[in-house]
């Protein structure tokens, strides 16, 4: 399961879906920018009656233990609190079940509420707390992102419940644990004991409980009476409210558009001609989250491929036009987006703006120039060097007309392309096997930490690691595992050192920063203000 | 010396082999008919069996790192990769999944985490009951409106009626089923309100999937039966008949009819059995539960128990439908079974 608030597909990925799979469904980790752009400020109505939200794909499991797609994060972070939450737009982190904490680079203190209930009435103490994150690690119960989540050093937990404190100590220094831990639902004694009710239901402390699940059809969940202890003020009785969710999986954005604007849906993501289609309905909102996601434009710097030369990466970065890429992809909601500016997003911790200046501008004369400084010779058409022509292969996933337009943008300075474009499945079997010079390289919105986008730049390379990129700089990966180690201010610096260093070495063309389009019916509105996107509906008067 | 009988024998034997063969085919025709559709039956689902197995696994890509997202770890990766059984060999996969098959065990699903069985039993009744109504509104129109053409136009009558109706009747067999689809719910479910735009609420529900599943099918029919019913209105006993002056409703009803049969009972096996494969995108488009979306996801998410155990119903059901169209034809005319 990766983190995400917003259930939905992500729009901007248009009949790609999945193109990124992957980085799929995810969401914005908790907490995000909500931009209403049309019916913002409506009054809201009591708590109580029901909305219906589309889900663009159906779980995996129910069980947190288990589950591995964002489709079902809409289920789990109503079902299942986490000790904490971010808030991209603020850059700050919000307490749920923790009231506050202390970090260092290998332990947290948290002080919990005492306050929080499970669903089957109990107190949930931070004994119980503890218990539920070391079922995570403990390899019997096979959680595939246990080591994304809370590193890979064991972990200490040590739960004091007269106090309501506690204190998770790592045996090596890993920055990104509070990252990690806002990603984990803590399951209840209940679950924890029963592990198969699990699969069918959901034993948590969150605002809502399960009530009945058609797999792949659709999900109702039903508002406790006695939750007071959610973020940004969260609670059974505050006003919108909605008393029962239905989740109603629609794969086709086409149908999702369909049933809005026939009032049968109330919550859907949308992207492409179907938003545009939404859009034109006056009554419909659109709400623009943030998420912590960038696309960029790599190339493979493997032994043997051209893109191994950092100023052939340069001068094909230099022949791309950015805005115009983004037009190609979304057509008219691209004016939604935001160009990348560094390696990470902006709204993630470790960001550094000052980086800018280092994103090779478009201009197709620099980059011919670049490519002859660095002693490629232009001649009937092509460039060549020792006898070599300049040929690239460009691989993609959909994504709009997005590769067929980056294609065009190098044959335009030219450069020899061979365009492969097929499903996600066949892009990342290329580029796992490294089967490619150029390709756009889409981070979604499931990542939580610069650790996890770093990942993509620095470190092992395939099968070992992720490091798609082939980038073979051992002192740089070095550079990065101690940032990966810090905390705060230091952590800081180094991912900002980090983030120069690639950038100066042509390691990727950043492109853009994904949002998520949210369209609501003129009966509900958002709040997202770092709540996971099913805690944040509201219904209003209208 | 042997050898020379044992080749002077051979033809001997074949000949008497051929008409011991034919000998039992004249005596329990219905028990070779039965036999031989069997076996037909048992052949084409172990080839659907291993040639989906094979399909699936040609499609690029590793399912465990679809599931999990590029930025999965080389661990969760591996770990999820056993625990959907892609770490063994593909032989070792290939026979248990021949062998649970033959349990009716189809494993679980990669995306979904319930059995394929539960999904299956849950998600085929709707899209049998989506081609049924389809066939059912394929079969009445378009033998209706072919029967009616046939009458209507036959012996060079009515040429402009005849033109215009072949005309529009190549263009409705031209149009895809997604484009109506797609232009029904638009239409009918979003301006005008008739229907539901999309989902599973009653026959309501039902209706405009149905109507965008049938009418390409019944632009093709109906000129087929327009075609059938000009040639049984041109026989000898039908204008024999005639002569007789009886009336025309006895003419069509107990003449032009059982002739047309035949053809009916081939037309409506083979147009159900095409129709519960054939109703994928349809079924996306109004979000209809059935096999087809789930399937359509299950191709995209490399689900491979849910592709296999899909493409293997869905062709297990169009052999079967075959085989008990063959029955029927063979009991509405035992000739025929006597010819197979």
């Amino acid at each position: 399961m990766r983190g995400m608030s917003m259930s939905v597909k992500s729009p901007l990925r248009l009949a790609a879906a999945a193109a990124v799979v992957t980085l799929a469904g995810a969401a914005c980790s908790g907490e995000s920018t909500s931009n209403a752009t049309k019916g913002g400020g409506s009054e809201l109505a009591a708590p109580g009656g029901t909305v219906t939200y589309r889900m663009a794909g159906a779980p995996d499991s129910l069980d947190p233990f288990k589950t591995v797609t964002g489709t079902t994060t809409p289920i789990t972070y109503a079902t299942y609190d986490t000790l904490v939450q971010y808030n991209p737009k603020t850059k700050a982190y919000i307490g749920v079940v923790a009231k506050s904490w202390e970090v260092t680079p290998s332990s947290i203190k948290f002080q919990l509420r005492s306050d929080v209930k499970c669903r089957d009435g109990s107190a949930f103490t931070p004994t119980d707390i503890a218990a539920s994150l070391k079922a995570y690690t403990d390899p019997k119960t096979g959680s595939p992102y246990a080591t994304r989540w809370l590193g890979k050093a064991p972990l200490t937990f040590t739960a004091d419940d007269a106090g309501s404190t506690l204190t998770i100590t790592a045996a090596e220094p890993f920055g990104a644990l509070l990252a990690g831990l806002k990603m984990v639902p803590l399951v209840c004694p209940a679950g924890l004991k029963d592990r198969a009710k699990l699969a069918s239901g959901a034993e948590g402390s969150g605002p809502y409980e399960l009530a009945d699940s058609k797999p792949g059809l659709s999900y109702t969940l039903k508002l406790r009476d006695d939750y007071t202890w959610g973020p940004s003020g969260m609670t059974s009785g505050a006003p919108g409210v909605p008393e029962t969710i239905v989740l109603k999986v629609i794969n086709s954005d086409a149908t999702a558009a369909n049933e809005l604007l026939a009032g049968t849906i109330d919550v859907s993501g949308l992207g492409g001609v179907d938003a545009q289609r939404v859009q034109s309905n006056k009554s419909i909102a659109k709400t623009v989250v943030a998420t912590q996601g960038q696309w960029s434009v790599v190339g493979n710097e493997a032994a043997g491929h051209v893109t191994a030369d950092p100023e052939v990466r340069h001068a094909l970065f230099q022949a791309i036009d950015r805005r115009a890429l983004l037009l190609a992809y979304l057509g008219a909601t691209a004016s939604d987006v935001e160009l990348g500016t560094s390696v990470l997003p902006p709204n993630m911790p470790g960001y550094d703006a000052s980086t800018k200046e280092l994103v090779p501008q478009f201009s197709p004369d620099a980059a011919k120039a670049t490519l002859s400084a660095a002693g490629w010779t232009e001649s009937g058409g092509h460039w060549t060097k020792d006898g070599k022509v300049l040929q690239v292969r460009v691989i993609g996933a959909g994504w709009g007309n997005a590769n067929e337009y980056l294609a065009s943008q190098l044959k335009n300075i030219g450069v020899d392309v061979k365009l492969s474009v097929t499903d996600d499945n066949g892009w990342l079997a290329d580029l796992s096997s490294g089967n490619y010079d150029i390709t756009i390289f889409p981070i979604d919105n499931s990542i939580e930490a610069p650790t996890g986008v770093m990942s993509f730049y620095v470190g092992a390379l395939p099968p070992a690691g992720t490091n798609f990129i082939r980038n073979g700089d051992a002192e740089l990966s070095a550079l990065a595992d101690k940032a990966a180690a810090s905390v705060g201010a230091e952590a800081d610096k180094l991912w900002a050192t980090v983030q120069t260093k690639l950038l100066r070495n042509y390691d990727l063309l950043p492109w853009q920063v994904p949002v998520t389009s949210i369209y609501t019916s003129p009966k509900v509105t958002l709040q997202i203000n770092g709540l996971p996107s099913t805690l944040a509906i509201r219904r209003t008067k209208g | 010396m042997a050898e020379e009988a044992a080749v002077v024998s051979r033809p001997t034997q074949q000949l008497s082999s051929r008409a011991g063969w034919s000998d039992i085919k004249a005596r329990h025709p219905w028990l070779v008919f039965l036999l031989s559709r069997v076996a037909r039956l048992v052949v084409v689902c172990a080839l659907l069996l291993v040639g989906t197995f094979l399909m699936v696994r040609l499609m690029p890509g590793d399912p465990a790192r679809r599931i999990l997202g590029l930025q999965a770890t080389p661990e969760a990766v591996e770990l999820t990769r056993h625990r959907l059984g892609l770490d063994r060999s593909q032989f070792e996969q290939l026979w248990s999944y021949c062998r649970n098959a033959l349990h009716l065990d189809f494993g679980e699903s990669f995306s979904q985490g319930v059995p394929v069985r539960e999904l299956i039993a849950e998600r085929f009744p709707k899209t049998v009951e989506l081609a049924a109504a389809a066939t059912m509104v394929l079969l009445i129109v378009g033998f209706g409106v072919g029967t009616l053409m046939a009458v209507l136009t036959r012996d060079g009558r009515r040429p402009r009626l005849d033109a215009t109706y072949g005309t529009s009747m190549g263009a409705l067999s031209a149009v895809p089923d997604f484009v109506l689809a797609a232009l029904f719910a638009v239409v009918f479910g979003l301006y005008l309100k008739w229907f539901p735009v999309a989902g599973d609420n009653g026959l309501s529900s039902l209706t405009l999937p149905t109507l965008a599943v049938a009418i390409p099918g019944i632009g093709f029919l109906s000129r087929v039966v327009r075609a059938e019913a000009l040639d049984v209105l041109s026989q000898n006993y039908v204008r024999t008949a005639r002569a007789k002056r009886l009336t025309s409703w006895r003419i069509y009803v107990r003449h032009v009819m059982p002739n047309a049969a035949y053809g009916g009972v081939t037309l409506a096996g083979v147009s159900f059995a095409s129709l519960v494969g054939g109703t994928v995108v349809v079924e996306q488009v109004f979000n209809w539960p059935g096999m087809g979306s789930a399937l359509t996801s299950a191709v995209v998410n490399r689900d491979y128990p849910v592709v296999q155990a899909g493409v293997l119903l869905l062709g297990a059901t169009v052999v079967i439908v075959n085989t008990l169209v063959d029955v029927l034809l063979a009991i509405v005319d035992p000739g025929a079974l006597r010819e197979n």
